[in-house]
């Protein structure tokens, strides 16, 4: 890449490699932290560490789906197709981070639940979000035209930020195996500082994700674009002048 | 060593793979883009 496209397509800029980077080292330091200074819990014992992986990748599935349908909205009012991309390339990482969710949670259940999986109303919900996410990202993978496939995108992202409710909501509405949200108001004050610092990393990490792989979206996109211009005016040589 | 540590390594290692997972596919990608971005100037 020359001088001039690098500027024109800043796929990663130097504050967005600092900025991952500082992710992922903040990541390290949390979960080090969260790790070596909590005590066993009463019921749980060291069962209880794996929360500081399984509740931040939960509520980053969960805020993934909110975010996809903040900007699903965006682009129903502004129809700006860059709102799209954004909604798709949080959609990929939520789904990175409901799977993440589904599996963990899994390993955590077989010690505490003695099973692996149950149909309990959280663990239901979850599994149906992460389909809404594999779903949402099938649909966009056949749907050629961008404008239709934008529209549907955000229907869905509608039925998904619905579902995200739903999940949270869950363990309240229904009598279920799986314990209250875990917020820092509801867990021992003992393990709040890892919690917070594992949450936020979290953020950090899916920001990062997300911003980069909307970059590469839409440079594709811009690409894309060109080339079709090009094909399409074959002898206009000053299109882009 | 903690008790259940097997579980706790397991829980963590799927995170990580997770996302490192992710950020080498966002690698290629990024390299799939500046591909397509080096043709296009060629065009």
């Amino acid at each position: 890449m020359n001088a001039s496209i690098e500027r024109d397509y800043p796929l990663t800029p130097r504050w967005l490699t600092l900025f991952g980077w500082g992710a992922l080292a903040f990541l390290l330091l949390s979960q080090v932290l969260g790790v070596l200074t909590s005590p066993p819990d009463r019921d749980m014992g060291d069962l209880q560490k794996i929360m500081y992986v399984h509740v931040p990748s939960a509520f980053m599935s969960l805020i993934g789906y909110a975010v996809i349908f903040v900007f699903g909205i965006l682009y129903l009012v502004k129809r700006d197709l860059r709102y799209d991309l954004l909604a798709a390339s949080a959609a990929q990482v939520g789904a990175v981070f409901a799977a993440a969710t589904l599996v963990t949670g899994s390993i955590w259940a077989r010690p505490t639940w003695n099973v692996w999986w149950t149909w309990d109303a959280r663990l239901t919900s979850m599994a149906v979000l992460f389909l809404m996410y594999v779903g949402y990202l099938v649909l966009r993978a056949f749907t050629e035209d961008e404008i239709r496939r934008a529209r549907w995108s955000a229907a869905i992202a509608g039925l998904g930020f619905i579902n995200s409710g739903i999940v949270y909501m869950s363990v309240k509405w229904w009598r279920t195996i799986h314990q209250m949200q875990s917020t820092p108001g509801t867990i021992d004050p003992a393990y709040v500082r890892g919690f917070r610092m594992n949450i936020i990393a979290f953020l950090f990490v899916f920001a990062y994700f997300v911003i980069s792989r909307y970059r590469v979206a839409r440079v594709v996109r811009d690409v894309e674009a060109r080339i079709e211009e090009r094909a399409l005016a074959p002898n206009a040589e000053n299109v882009h002048a | 060593m903690p008790e259940n540590w097997l579980y706790i390594a397991a829980a963590y290692g799927v995170v990580w793979s997770a996302i490192i997972g992710y950020r080498l596919f966002l690698g290629a990608r990024r390299r799939e883009a500046r591909e397509l971005v080096r043709k296009e100037v060629e065009l």
